[in-house]
C-alpha cells in the first residue's frame, strides 16, 4: 500500500470528490496560489475557476455561499485557511448551517463541508487557537478531526457525502505526517472512534495531532514496561465513547489529551463521559493534558511551555498510574 | 432493652466468633455472669453480661462471626440501668443496599446504632476499589491503601484478596464478612516450647462444614478442587491469623538468615548447678537462657529490637521477647515484656506463667501484644536447625535447635571430647539490618551462652 502524506491523502479525497459535478471548492488562496498548505495545488488548472473559487477575505461570505449552494443541491467544500478566521463565520455556521434542517421542518439539509486547520508555530495569540469545542458544542453540526492519512482521506470523502454540515478540522503540523493509504476510493464512517494502540495499563483518549504525540509518549513508557492504550476519537460530534469506555473498563485509568485550553474544553466533555459511564471502573482521577491557560505566546520558548508536549503526556500518565 | 454487643478484647480486634452460648433465650441473666464464649484472632474468652435481664434473642449464632460492637444478643425486662453500649450494625452494606448515608439521630426510642458510616466515608478508595470490595464482601477499613494519599485502589483489593487466599474473580459474596485483620503484634513464628502439646481447651468450634450451614459467613470461600475434593477443615481464627501474618511477612519482609553454633557445655553445667534443689516451678530452662541471652544481645544491638517503617527504622524502648508456644489448635506467641530489666529467674517464671495460660486457653490479647523479637524452639522435637518467619512488625526472629552431644576437637588440639552443640538461626528483616550486623548479634548471643555467668548478673 502506498505511503503518502496527510496533504496527499486529502488531495486524493478532493480529486475523487470532484468527480461529482455538484462538488465545488471555495476559499481564500485556494486557486491561483494553490492554497496555503498546498492541498489544492493544481486544482484550478484541472477543474477551472467555476469549481475552484478564489474568495475575497470574507469568511462569513464564504460560508454563507456554501450554505446557500448546499441548500439548493450542490456539495460545496468551503475552506477557511485557519480556524482562527472562522470566528468571522460563526453566525453563518451556528445560526444557519447548524439549524436549517431543524428550523425548516426537515425540508432541506445543508450538505456542506467546512475544511479548516488548527495549528501553531510562532503564529502568536490570535493565530494559534483551537476552537474544536465551539463547533462540537453546537447541535446540528458534525465535527471531524482525524489523525492519520488513511482517516483523512476516508473521512473527508464521508464528510462530503454526508447530508449535514460537517466541520473538518485539519492541523498545520500534520500535513507531512505519512501513512498507508490505498489508492482506491473508500470512506471511513463519521462518528466512530478507533483503537490506535493496544495496552493494558492506562487509556489515553485523544484525537487529531495528539494521537501522534501520545504514541511517542507510549513508546517512551513502553521502555519501562508501561503499556498505554490509545483511543483516537476521530469525530467529536457525534462523539463515540464506546471504544474509550471499553478500554477504560479494562485499564481503569485514563488521561485525556487535547490541544485546547482545559477549562470547559473538549477534554472536559470526554472526561465527564468517562466519569459518568465508567464510574464503577474508576481507579484514579482522570488526568488531562492541554494548552496552558494563556493566550499563546509568540516567543518560541514560551510557546513550547504552553503547548502539549510528549514529556507532559508522559508525566501525566506516570502520575495517573502512581 | 439493652443489647449485648461484641466486646473489643484488644486494640486490634476487629471481629469475634461466637464459640458457644452459655445462655439460651428465656434464661435469666445476671450482671457479671458469663453468657458466651467468643473467639478472637488470638484467644477464646468468656464474655460477661453487663446488665441483668432475660435473654430474649440471640442475634449471632454459634459459629458465626460479628464485628466489634455489633449486637450479638438482646436482653429484656431487666433492671439494666446501665446504658446500653453503643451498638454498631454490621458496617458494610451488601451489594444491593443503598449507599450508606450517615444516619442522623434516630427518632425512634430504640438505641439505634452509632453508624460507623462516617468512618467508612472517610476511607479514601477509588470507585472501582469500592465496587470490588462490595462484590467480595471486603470491609475497606481492613485494606491498606497504597495510592496517592493512601487511597485504596484496585491493586490493594487484589493484594488483600490474594493474602486472604481468595481468587479475585468476582465472587457472589453472600454476606460481607470482614476477614480479621489485626494491625500488628502477636501471632507467632514457628515452633513450640517444651513438653508435649497439651490438649487445647479452646478448640475453635469449627464451623459445620459439610452440612448446609446457616448463613454462616465464610470469609474465604474455599474453591473446590477440580476433581475428588479432599476434606476441608474450616479455618479457625487462629489459623487465619497465622496464615495472613506469615504470608504478609514472607511476601513483604526480605528475610536474611544467619546461623551460628553454640557450645552449650558451660550453660548446661550452670543450669544443672543452679536448678539443683530448687522446686520445679523455680527452675529455668535452656530456652529461658536463650531468651535472657537474646535480651542482653538486643541491648547491644538495638537495631534488631526494631521495626521497619516508611519514615525510618523504629527502635523500641523495651525488649519484649515473644516465645512461640505450640498448641493443638495452632500456636501463639505470648510476650515476656521488659526483658531488659528481668533476671533469668524472672524470665523463667514469666515464661512458665504464659505457657500455662496459653495451654489453658486463658491467655488474654494483651499478653500477645507488643513483642519486639521472637524466640522459637524446636529442640524438644530433635530438630537440629531450622528457620523461622519474622513476625511483623518485628525485625528479627531466632530459631533454636536441639542440643546435640557430639565428638569434637577440644580447642586447637587434636584431642576429641564430647561437646554439647546447639544451632541458632536468626531471621532478620534485611530492610532494617544487614548480614554483618545479624552475625555480630548472634556472636553476642553465643558469647553470653558460652560464658553463662553473665546471664546471672546481667
Amino acid at each position: 500500500m502506498p505511503i503518502i502524506t496527510v496533504r496527499e491523502a486529502l488531495r486524493q479525497a478532493l480529486h475523487e470528490a470532484m468527480q461529482d459535478e455538484r462538488v465545488f471548492i471555495i476559499g481564500e488562496d485556494i486557486g491561483h496560489y494553490g492554497s496555503t498548505y498546498g492541498v489544492t495545488a493544481g486544482f484550478l488548472e484541472k477543474y477551472g475557476p467555476e469549481r475552484i473559487r478564489d474568495a475575497p477575505i470574507a469568511e462569513s461570505g464564504i460560508v454563507g455561499i456554501a450554505i446557500g449552494a448546499a441548500m439548493v443541491g450542490m456539495r460545496p467544500i468551503a475552506e477557511i485557511m485557519s480556524v482562527n478566521f472562522s470566528l468571522l463565520a460563526f453566525d453563518m455556521l451556528f445560526n444557519h448551517a447548524a439549524k436549517i434542517y431543524a428550523m425548516f421542518g426537515g425540508q432541506m439539509t445543508v450538505p456542506m463541508v467546512l475544511r479548516t486547520t488548527n495549528g501553531w508555530t510562532q503564529l502568536s495569540a490570535t493565530h494559534s487557537q483551537s476552537f474544536d469545542v465551539y463547533f462540537a458544542h453546537m447541535p446540528g453540526l458534525k465535527v471531524v478531526a482525524p489523525a492519520t492519512p488513511y482517516d483523512m482521506k476516508g473521512m473527508l470523502k464521508a464528510a462530503i457525502e454526508d447530508p449535514d454540515p460537517v466541520v473538518f478540522i485539519e492541523h498545520t503540523l500534520m500535513y507531512t505526517v505519512k501513512g498507508e493509504v490505498p489508492e482506491e476510493s473508500y470512506t471511513v464512517p463519521l462518528g466512530k472512534a478507533r483503537l490506535a494502540r493496544e495496552g493494558r495499563d492506562i487509556t489515553v483518549v485523544t484525537y487529531s495531532r495528539m494521537v501522534h504525540l501520545s504514541q511517542q509518549a507510549a513508546d517512551i513508557l513502553a521502555r519501562d514496561g508501561i503499556e498505554v492504550e490509545i483511543v483516537d476519537l476521530r469525530t467529536l460530534r457525534p462523539l463515540d465513547m464506546s471504544v474509550a469506555l471499553e478500554s477504560f473498563k479494562k485499564t481503569n485509568r485514563a488521561v485525556v489529551v487535547t490541544e485546547d485550553w482545559q477549562s470547559f474544553g473538549t477534554s472536559a466533555e470526554i472526561a465527564a463521559r468517562l466519569y459518568e459511564h465508567g464510574f464503577d471502573y474508576l481507579d484514579a482521577p482522570i488526568a488531562r493534558v492541554n494548552f496552558r491557560e494563556v493566550p499563546m505566546p509568540y516567543s518560541r520558548n514560551l510557546e513550547l511551555q504552553t503547548v502539549v508536549t510528549v514529556d507532559r503526556i508522559v508525566q501525566a500518565i506516570r502520575k495517573t498510574l502512581s | 432493652m439493652p443489647d449485648i454487643t461484641m466486646p473489643k478484647m484488644g486494640f486490634d480486634m476487629q471481629e469475634g466468633t461466637i464459640v458457644r452460648w452459655l445462655k439460651k433465650p428465656g434464661d435469666e441473666v445476671r450482671r457479671g455472669e458469663p453468657i458466651a464464649e467468643i473467639e478472637t484472632d488470638k484467644v477464646t474468652i468468656e464474655i460477661e453480661a453487663f446488665a441483668s435481664g432475660i435473654l430474649t434473642e440471640i442475634v449471632v449464632q454459634e459459629g458465626q462471626s460479628a464485628p466489634v460492637n455489633a449486637v450479638i444478643a438482646r436482653l429484656d425486662g431487666g433492671n439494666g440501668a446501665q446504658a446500653p453500649a453503643p451498638a454498631a450494625p454490621v458496617a458494610e452494606a451488601p451489594a444491593a443496599s443503598a449507599p450508606t448515608t450517615e444516619a442522623p439521630a434516630p427518632a425512634a426510642p430504640q438505641p439505634v446504632a452509632e453508624t460507623p458510616a462516617a468512618d467508612a466515608g472517610e476511607i479514601r478508595a477509588s470507585p472501582l476499589a469500592r465496587r470490588l470490595a462490595r462484590e467480595h464482601g471486603i470491609d475497606l477499613r481492613q485494606v491498606r491503601g497504597t495510592g496517592p494519599g493512601g487511597r485504596i485502589v484496585k491493586e490493594d483489593i487484589e493484594a488483600y484478596l490474594a493474602a486472604r487466599g481468595t481468587s479475585p474473580a468476582p465472587a457472589p459474596a453472600p454476606a460481607p464478612s470482614p476477614a480479621p485483620v489485626a494491625p500488628a503484634q502477636a501471632a507467632p513464628a514457628l515452633a513450640p516450647t517444651p513438653a508435649a502439646p497439651a490438649p487445647a481447651p479452646t478448640p475453635a468450634a469449627p464451623l459445620p462444614a459439610p452440612v448446609a450451614p446457616p448463613p454462616t459467613p465464610a470469609p474465604a470461600p474455599v474453591s473446590a478442587p477440580p476433581a475428588a475434593a479432599g476434606v476441608v477443615t474450616p479455618l479457625s481464627n487462629m489459623r487465619k491469623t497465622i496464615a495472613r501474618r506469615m504470608l504478609q511477612s514472607w511476601q513483604q519482609f526480605p528475610h536474611i538468615f544467619v546461623s551460628i553454633e553454640v557450645d552449650m557445655g558451660a550453660a548446661l553445667a550452670l543450669r544443672a548447678q543452679a536448678n539443683a534443689g530448687r522446686a520445679k516451678e523455680e527452675q529455668f530452662s535452656v530456652n529461658d537462657m536463650v531468651v535472657k541471652a537474646c535480651a542482653g544481645a538486643l541491648l547491644a544491638f538495638p537495631n534488631l529490637n526494631a521495626s521497619y517503617g516508611d519514615e525510618g527504622i523504629i527502635r523500641h524502648p523495651t525488649v519484649n521477647i515473644a516465645i512461640a508456644v505450640a498448641l493443638e489448635s495452632g500456636l501463639m506467641a505470648p510476650v515476656i515484656t521488659n526483658c531488659q530489666d528481668r533476671s533469668l529467674g524472672s524470665i523463667a517464671r514469666e515464661a512458665k506463667r504464659l505457657v500455662a495460660l496459653a495451654r489453658e486457653g486463658k491467655i488474654t490479647p494483651d499478653l500477645l501484644q507488643g513483642g519486639t523479637f521472637t524466640v522459637s524452639n524446636l529442640g524438644m522435637y530433635g530438630i537440629t536447625e531450622f528457620t523461622s518467619i519474622i513476625t511483623p512488625p518485628q525485625a528479627a526472629s531466632l530459631a533454636v535447635g536441639a542440643i546435640r552431644r557430639v565428638p569434637a576437637f577440644k580447642d586447637d588440639s587434636d584431642e576429641v571430647v564430647a561437646k554439647h552443640l546447639m544451632m541458632l538461626t536468626l531471621s532478620a528483616d534485611h530492610r532494617v539490618t544487614d548480614g554483618a550486623e545479624a552475625a555480630l548479634f548472634l556472636n553476642e548471643v553465643k558469647r553470653l551462652l558460652e560464658q553463662p555467668l553473665a546471664l546471672l548478673v546481667g
